[in-house]
């Protein structure tokens, strides 16, 4: 009697054996299966044999569950690996991450954007050994020998890497901004080049320009010969202008006084268009140009005199009233076509009616109002004659990808990531699959046109979502203008060229090659949570006539406020920073 | 034989108690019944306090709750950071003013709106009333506050019309941090006093006929009957919601002021909470999960002293408590 259940006792010792070497466990790993090069058919096939990656990344609604999105199907079938996506709303990203790290039974193979550098710096300060090194050639784990990912698994990044995206490195490396103190790089960049993404852009309204030049003499710009947006050179003809706005019927409808001269969602978005006029792109600690040191510049007199050019244009009745309260494009496209100048992505964003079939063009077709409208280029003042200045968001962000030290399929996911940086992985992640989502339009392969269906009812980035996460969810792992500039579409195009005004101009006031430690991440995050605050309303406060920039009294009372506030800390916390890079 | 059956009926007519079983005894059945919301407060009430031990550590979610490390200052590094804070006061002052007056008009008005509605003779029009009055209270949060920014728009809203008309500035009420606390209590209390109303007039129904029937006789009108026979009937219930109020006091509900936030209103409508939304979700850095929780925590702490101060007082004075 005792036999069979000694047997029965074996065999279920043998199962749980088996089954503690399966899953996660470094003895399932098969080295054999991995194809490090793909086969001759097929370049993009990455194991033999299926097995699954569990991914976890940020999602909005906006989007289609992942595995349901194009781009991840097509990537399942080419490269035979099978993917399971753990995917919480990107409101409440940052807390889920968290707890993966806690949760005993659930280890990602890759986390997939938005993998904050703040993280990595901490893990890597205290050697907690969670996250693979990119660039480590001696790295090894319980499947063998690693190396160097990007050596050994990763061309098209490593080719990326080495020529710096196609960006000059002298404005930003790729490679500084993924490494961090100890010389690694935990995560992958991403990157963008596209023109129209790279900044906030502030638009006008050329007809309106040329209605009032050519029908009111005594307008400022016929007097100063501002025929056109691109002879906006100065701070003070950009507010020249939008007083005309004002002051004459610049619209032509037969009314003087319904042209609203400028709006914006926020003050914020104007503040970056005025204060560069100033010498200064950000409302925060910023890198001066010569490198020298950071300064805060909200404390500055550039800043103050942003305040008191702001302050006019508002109690002259140029600013949108609603600005402070718009807070969306719709809120501020209630007003429509009767904005002069306005911040924006795009203008058809805000003028709302891109065809209006009542109001035809010499050769037919329907007036388009988002055609009035060009981008002003950055501004000088009669403070501030240096280099011309527009705030960068930064070509780079170490955010890309993660491969946290759990995972047995590193070489996979490497191999993975790096088809995500390549000509397909591009294509894929901005508009989907050749020949079935877009075509080329000519041989040359100059341009390509998008396909939206027929029976699609949404609009063309509603339509993308359903092909990509990079429609509200994430940003592009490479957002590449080798790609998305070569779309044969009249607005984007037309945008991409308006857009490239700014490239010069660019400046990061934070350069991202720059990192704290996880304890100043901390403070200056405590910091800011307060003072940001007080540098909103106090700017609101001034602009809208509480409180006067003019007065010493109240720029005094404000600057005791914010150092109560412990802005010269966080000033010195930059530049501490910055010492320890010399 | 007639004493005999006359024995017989006496006994008959006593009773005497079933002997109860020990389910009945014990009142197992209540407890089962209790069961249910026992487990669900054990679970989702109780183990999460777990957590609160990150409010005296440097959490970070690799080592996890256990393992963080204890913070400086014996495990009160957070705290300390919390109340010596530059807007510490201005964060305490702003949740009380919110608060105080929430609980001033939520708990004064509905009882005053129950005790006159109570009194309109015509049942459809009572009924019709009390509809339009509570249908507000089922419109989202954000669709509310999306109607106060359209309403108080500064070119086109109607209510920014008619202030123009009356001699105000024409600019939006929303960006004034002297208007935000009013348009924040009126918006609630547009939005609640309805449905805030509906267990005053369940209490009111109750009220027994002979009392006013009483109060009839002595001459007593309808005003009178109102203050002195309603009132009093619905007064413990208004104590016990009053002391209940008073236990959130510092727990201003974060949706509405964080959307009705503008750079403008930003000292007005910066509280506790939307700052605890700031430090757990900042745009530099970590979310910091120990301090968020440190301030959770001494909301909670200050939030009971006063709960139980407040009953305290209520049952010196009035005989009405919680406990």
């Amino acid at each position: 009697m005792k036999k069979p259940i000694n047997k029965g006792f074996a065999f279920l010792g043998m199962a749980i054996a088996l089954a503690a070497c399966g899953g996660g466990g470094a003895g399932s790993y098969d080295p054999d299966n991995f194809l490090p090069e793909g086969t001759a058919e097929n370049p993009y096939q990455i194991v033999k044999e299926p097995i699954t990656i569990k991914i976890f990344a940020p999602h909005s609604s906006g989007n289609p569950e992942y595995k349901d999105l194009k781009m991840f199907k097509h990537l399942s079938k080419v490269t035979n690996l099978k993917f399971e996506f753990t995917t919480p709303d990107t409101s409440a990203y940052a807390n889920r991450r968290s707890a993966v790290w806690e949760d005993r039974n659930y280890k990602p193979d890759l986390f997939l954007f938005n993998n904050p550098i703040a993280e990595q710096i901490q893990y890597a300060e205290n050697k907690f050994n969670a996250l693979t090194p990119f660039n480590d050639p001696e790295y090894s784990d319980g499947t063998g020998n690693v190396g160097s990912l990007i050596d050994n698994y990763m061309p098209n990044y490593k080719a990326l890497l080495e020529n710096n995206f196609g960006i000059d490195s002298e404005k930003e490396s790729a490679r500084e901004t993924a490494t961090i103190s100890d010389g690694k790089m935990y995560c992958s960049i991403s990157a963008k080049d596209v023109a129209r993404d790279l900044t906030y852009k502030m638009f006008i309204n050329n007809v309106w320009i040329k209605n009032v030049y050519t029908s009111y003499p005594n307008s400022y710009c016929a007097t100063h010969g501002i025929d056109d947006a691109s002879k906006i050179l100065l701070i003070d003809d950009y507010v020249g202008v939008l007083t005309d706005f004002n002051a004459f019927d610049a619209n032509n409808n037969g009314k003087t006084g319904d042209e609203i001269a400028v709006s914006s969602k926020a003050f914020e978005y104007l503040r970056n268009f005025i204060l560069q006029a100033y010498g200064y792109v950000s409302y925060s600690c910023e890198l001066e140009n010569d490198g020298s040191h950071f300064t805060y510049v909200p404390k500055t007199n550039a800043y103050r005199n942003y305040l008191k050019t702001a302050s006019g244009m508002w109690s002259a009745g140029l600013m949108d009233r609603s600005t402070p309260e718009n807070k969306t494009d719709s809120l501020m496209a209630t007003n429509g076509k009767r904005l002069g100048s306005f911040v924006a992505a795009a203008p058809y964003i805000i003028t709302s009616q891109q065809n209006d079939p009542n109001n035809l063009k010499e050769d037919g077709t329907p007036y388009r109002y988002d055609e009035e409208y060009v981008t002003v280029a950055p501004l000088l003042s009669s403070s501030y004659d240096g280099p011309r200045m527009q705030l960068g968001f930064g070509f780079f962000k170490p955010d890309g990808a993660c491969i946290p030290t759990a995972s047995n399929y590193k070489r996979e996911v490497a191999r993975l990531i790096d088809i995500m940086y390549g000509p397909l992985g591009t294509q894929l992640i901005s508009y989907g699959v050749e020949n079935e989502d877009w075509t080329w339009d000519d041989e040359a392969k100059t341009s390509w046109t998008f396909h939206v269906p027929d029976t699609w009812t949404g609009n063309q980035e509603e339509y993308r979502g359903t092909i990509t996460p990079n429609v509200g969810s994430a940003s592009a792992l490479y957002w590449s203008n080798e790609f998305v500039g070569k779309m044969n579409d009249e607005v984007i195009t037309r945008l991409n060229a308006q857009s490239e005004t700014y490239i010069p101009y660019l400046k990061t006031p934070e350069p991202a090659k720059y990192k704290f430690t996880s304890k100043e991440y901390e403070t200056i995050s405590t910091i800011k949570a307060s003072l940001d605050n007080q540098i909103t309303y106090y700017e609101a406060s001034f602009i809208t006539g509480q409180l006067d920039p003019n007065s010493d009294s109240d720029w005094n009372d404000y600057l005791n406020t914010i150092e109560r506030f412990r802005a010269g800390e966080l000033e010195g916390l930059y530049n501490t920073m910055l010492a320890r890079y010399r | 034989m007639a004493n005999i059956s006359t024995k017989l009926s006496e006994r008959d007519l006593i009773r005497k108690p079933k002997a109860r079983s020990l389910w009945s005894k014990w009142g197992i059945t209540l407890f089962l019944m209790a069961l249910p919301t026992i487990v669900y407060v054990f679970i989702f009430h109780y183990l999460p306090l777990e957590g609160l031990i990150i409010s005296f550590k440097d959490y970070n979610s690799f080592q996890g709750i256990w393992g963080s490390p204890w913070t400086e200052m014996g495990g009160f590094k957070h705290f300390h950071t919390f109340v010596t804070a530059p807007n510490f006061w201005t964060l305490v002052k702003n949740t009380l003013v919110l608060s105080v007056l929430s609980i001033v008009f939520n708990s004064t008005l509905p009882i005053l709106y129950a005790l006159f509605l109570n009194e309109v003779r015509f049942k459809w029009a009572k009924k019709t009333v009390q509809i339009i009055m509570y249908a507000p209270y089922f419109i989202s949060t954000v669709v509310m506050v999306g109607i106060l920014f359209v309403l108080f728009r500064a070119d086109t809203g109607s209510i920014t019309k008619i202030l123009v008309t009356l001699g105000f500035e024409g600019s939006s009420a929303m960006s004034n941090p002297k208007a935000f606390v009013a348009i924040y209590i009126i918006s609630g209390l547009w939005q609640g006093l309805g449905w805030w109303s509906i267990v005053y007039m369940g209490s009111l129904a109750n009220v027994d006929p002979n009392l006013h029937d009483a109060a009839k006789i002595d001459g007593a009108g309808r005003l009178r009957r109102i203050f002195s026979v309603n009132f009093p009937s619905i007064l413990p219930l208004a104590i016990i919601m009053l002391i209940m109020s008073i236990g959130n006091i510092l727990n201003v509900g974060f949706e509405k002021v964080y959307l009705m936030y503008t750079p403008g209103n930003s000292v007005a409508s910066e509280i506790i909470s939307t700052y605890v939304y700031r430090i757990s979700f900042p745009d530099y850095g970590l979310p910091q999960f120990s301090y968020a929780t440190a301030i959770g925590l001494f909301n909670s702490v200050i939030n009971i002293i006063i709960l139980v101060t407040a009953n305290f007082i209520s049952k010196k004075v009035s005989d009405n408590s919680l406990w």
